[in-house]
């Protein structure tokens, strides 16, 4: 792989030290090293089935789900490796919070979305609970939409704010890490936009990585870039650098639509 | 270059012949169901003329053979019937859901494969066979538990008619579980739930209405139910006070009866009356299980 | 909606406004050295054209960087586009003011006592003209853009007095030679940054409008 970017060794939120992963008898990532930057959005992009969202699936291991999925390699989250024996699924998926393709929030009240995550975990005290709905909403720039009607079904909601919503529910659990599975691929361009500057509002406290298939979006919203292909990290370099002067013939080809 | 203009006249008349067919074999089905309700409706109709309506939905005394006084009060079967109904869905409906959710959520796909149909086939069982495991199985070993003299009991009838709903239970609580999207089950395992939480939380609830309707759909089973209570309830005539009593349902007395009856008598539209009872009360539990099933599919698509 | 490109925008336009800045300094210079001919101003004028060389490399690279990562359209491809442009020629204006400068240096013996009136119009016009086309572009300003743009013929006609009367001078053995083409270079330089000074009011003309107005006659645009 061709990673031209040193990012400082205190700057560094995950690493990804020679990834494989198969479905049965496919392989779909192909040793994979990347250091991906703390606080800052990384963006994964690739055509279809190029393994971007088998990718992030695997940095908060929801890849387990898939019985003949087999993971090799090591991931080190704060310097732990998320892939060892010992490791807590439930903690690893507070720290590593996700926001899905599809808004999906669930067929409950707007409250009741946002406080899933709490309530499963740690008993806390109403009072409790209402303050970190607000805030999470507030952070979710869905406040002032939604203040009035709380308890009212969230599926009533547009798409655009439902999205908005799941990314509240995401932040209610306070994790450190955020991974956007292509998270604009079913709402309009306008909360498309709205979405792009909340990942914007987001990075200043914490470490987002999002894959998208629509590269002028991972222009637009991350710091870095990671081009995979066929499984493979083709390129991976800081966002301004691969959108204006790529160092691998592919990436160029593949964001100038000269591909294939 | 294909055209898209119709092939003739004769087009035209397959197309209709064909959506006429299907609109008759649908309304068929209706028909039957309309000549069903009037043939009860009309049979039971001359019972009213010698036996009040109050007293034939209120009294508990049933004894249309009595020489001074015959007595035509259901009150007492319908008690019975909807003891041993309750009963039976008592014990079926958390099985039911249990192995439901064993099925979509914690069964390897293997397992599922062999339990599914196994579980379908106990819907197979012919009642008279599981009236016979009541008489001989089931009966007895609540007669030792118990200490009594035998056990043809409401209990006894309960538990085979949960072992009949519980194909229906079962299976149709299953798939909606299934149809919760997968989309839900990764938002709350992402949030940091576990499977059970997930089940509990949001598999559970987004199901729910599939899962009552279920329960309701096996309620209609256990109402209508016949020859195994009729084998295995005892069939005394009181009214009951205890699941541990013989009881006497509502369709095992018409089976019971109907064939010693004569023909034309105030008891004999009296038994049909019954029939109308019965009907009337499967019919709105399955058209209530109906509304919550569609509800359902409307609320996950 | 808050747009964070809305806030990158801005600090471009910041850029180009600190590029004007500086641009402007070293015309005052220059016109300060062409009044005093102090000839001890030109390092400050070749510091300032360094700095503003330097100021526009960066300038340009940031908004390639915009445009690759914002795909803009409209008015922010407007302004991205003109922002580049309008940066151009302020490097260019300060690359003249340098010129005038070195012609003055090269010319140390045999300076002036006192430039022809025209030279001095074309000083106070060019600075006139400059800080209005950088007006119309920091506030949108469309009367601005046009009025600058109809100054420039004023600019052609002194250049125009200056060029035939020093060629008729060395024809008549009139004036110093030398002297006469340090006039007529320095009219140039002048006539030059006037017209750079145009081309920003006419690319504020499009920012503004979003209509192309270069290469048009005046009397296309007043009429």
């Amino acid at each position: 792989m061709k990673s031209n970017i040193i990012i400082p060794a205190g700057e560094i939120k995950i690493v990804v030290e020679h990834l494989n992963l198969h479905y049965g008898n496919k392989q779909v990532l192909q040793n994979i090293n990347l250091a991906i930057p703390e606080k800052k959005v990384t963006a994964i992009i690739g055509p279809s089935g190029c393994g971007k969202s088998s990718f992030v699936r695997i940095l908060n291991r929801m890849n387990d789900l898939i019985p003949e999925a087999r993971v090799e390699g090591r991931v080190l989250i704060d310097g732990e490796n998320i892939y060892d024996k010992d490791v807590d699924l439930v903690a690893l998926r507070k720290k590593v919070g996700m926001v899905f393709q599809k808004p999906n929030p669930f067929p409950k009240s707007i409250y009741d979305n946002i406080a899933y995550g709490l309530k499963i975990g740690n008993h806390r005290s109403r009072a409790e609970l209402e303050q970190i709905v607000e805030r999470s909403l507030r952070q979710a720039a869905l406040w002032d939409e939604v203040k009035d009607r709380l308890h009212q079904n969230a599926m009533k909601l547009s798409g655009g704010q439902q999205q908005r919503l799941c990314i509240a529910r995401a932040l209610a659990v306070e994790p450190e890490i955020i991974l956007f599975d292509e998270p604009c691929s079913a709402i309009d361009p306008i909360a498309t936009a709205r979405v792009e500057e909340l990942i914007h509002q987001l990075k200043k406290d914490y470490t987002v990585v999002i894959v998208t298939h629509n590269m002028q979006q991972a222009a637009r919203v991350s710091d870095y870039t990671a081009f995979l292909w066929l499984g493979e990290l083709i390129e991976y370099d800081r966002t301004e650098k691969i959108f204006t002067n790529p160092a691998n013939k592919m990436t160029e080809d593949y964001i100038t639509g000269r591909f294939g | 270059m294909g055209t898209v203009k119709k092939k003739g006249i004769l087009g035209d008349l397959k197309e209709s012949l064909i959506q006429r067919l299907f609109q008759t074999s649908g309304l068929l089905a209706i028909i039957v169901l309309v000549g069903i309700f009037a043939l009860l409706l009309h049979t039971s109709i001359p019972a009213f003329r010698e036996v009040s309506l109050k007293e034939f939905l209120t009294s508990t005394r049933w004894d249309p053979t009595s020489p001074e006084r015959p007595e035509y009060g259901l009150l007492s079967m319908l008690a019975s019937t909807v003891m041993v109904t309750f009963g039976a869905l008592l014990v079926a409906f958390p099985v039911g859901v249990a192995v439901a959710a064993y099925l979509s959520d914690v069964a390897s796909p293997r397992v599922r494969e062999l339990v599914k149909p196994v579980v379908e086939l106990l819907a197979a069982i012919p009642s008279v066979v599981v009236g016979f495991i009541g008489i001989t199985l089931v009966g007895p070993l609540i007669a030792k538990l118990f200490n009594l003299s035998h056990g043809l009991t409401a209990l006894n009838g309960s538990l085979l008619l949960a072992i009949m709903a519980l194909p229906t239970i079962i299976s149709i609580s299953e798939d909606s579980l299934n149809a919760v999207p997968v989309s839900y089950v990764e938002a709350s395992l992402a949030l940091g739930a576990n499977r059970w939480q997930t089940l509990v939380r949001v598999k559970i609830p987004a199901a729910l209405s599939g899962i009552i309707a279920s329960m309701m759909l096996g309620m209609g089973r256990a109402i209508g139910e016949t020859m195994t209570v009729l084998m295995a309830t005892g069939n005394a005539r009181a009214f009951p006070h205890g699941f541990l009593q013989s009881v006497r349902t509502l369709t095992a007395n018409i089976a019971i009866e109907l064939g010693e009856v004569p023909y034309y008598t105030t008891h004999y539209y009296a038994l049909f009356a019954i029939g109308l009872v019965l009907f009337i009360l499967t019919f709105f539990v399955n058209l209530t299980a109906d509304v919550i099933l569609e509800k359902q599919k409307r609320k996950l698509r | 909606m808050d747009r964070v490109f809305d806030q990158e925008l801005n600090e471009l336009k910041e850029k180009v406004a600190r590029l004007m800045t500086l641009v402007g300094q070293t015309f005052n210079l220059t016109a300060e050295l062409l009044k005093r001919q102090d000839l001890s101003l030109g390092a400050a004028i070749a510091e300032l054209e360094q700095k503003s060389d330097e100021l526009e490399t960066d300038l340009q690279k940031r908004a390639s960087v915009l445009m690759a990562r914002h795909q803009p359209v409209a008015r922010d491809l407007r302004l991205l586009l003109v922002s580049m442009n309008v940066a151009h020629e302020l490097e260019r204006i300060a690359d003249q003011c340098l010129n005038i400068s070195q012609r003055l240096e090269e010319s140390r013996a045999w300076l002036p006592v006192a430039w022809p009136p025209e030279i001095e119009e074309m000083v106070s016009r060019t600075g006139d003209m400059l800080s209005s086309a950088n007006r119309a572009y920091l506030e949108h300003n469309e009367e601005l853009a046009s009025q600058t743009i109809g100054q420039d013929i004023f600019l052609d006609d002194l250049k125009s007095t200056i060029t035939n009367r020093y060629f008729d001078s060395i024809n008549k053995r009139a004036t110093d030679p030398a002297r006469a083409v340090l006039f007529i270079l320095v009219s140039r330089h002048l006539e030059k940054i006037g017209d750079l000074a145009k081309n920003i009011a006419e690319e504020s003309y499009y920012l503004i409008r979003g209509e192309f107005i270069k290469h048009l006659r005046l009397t296309d645009i007043y009429h």
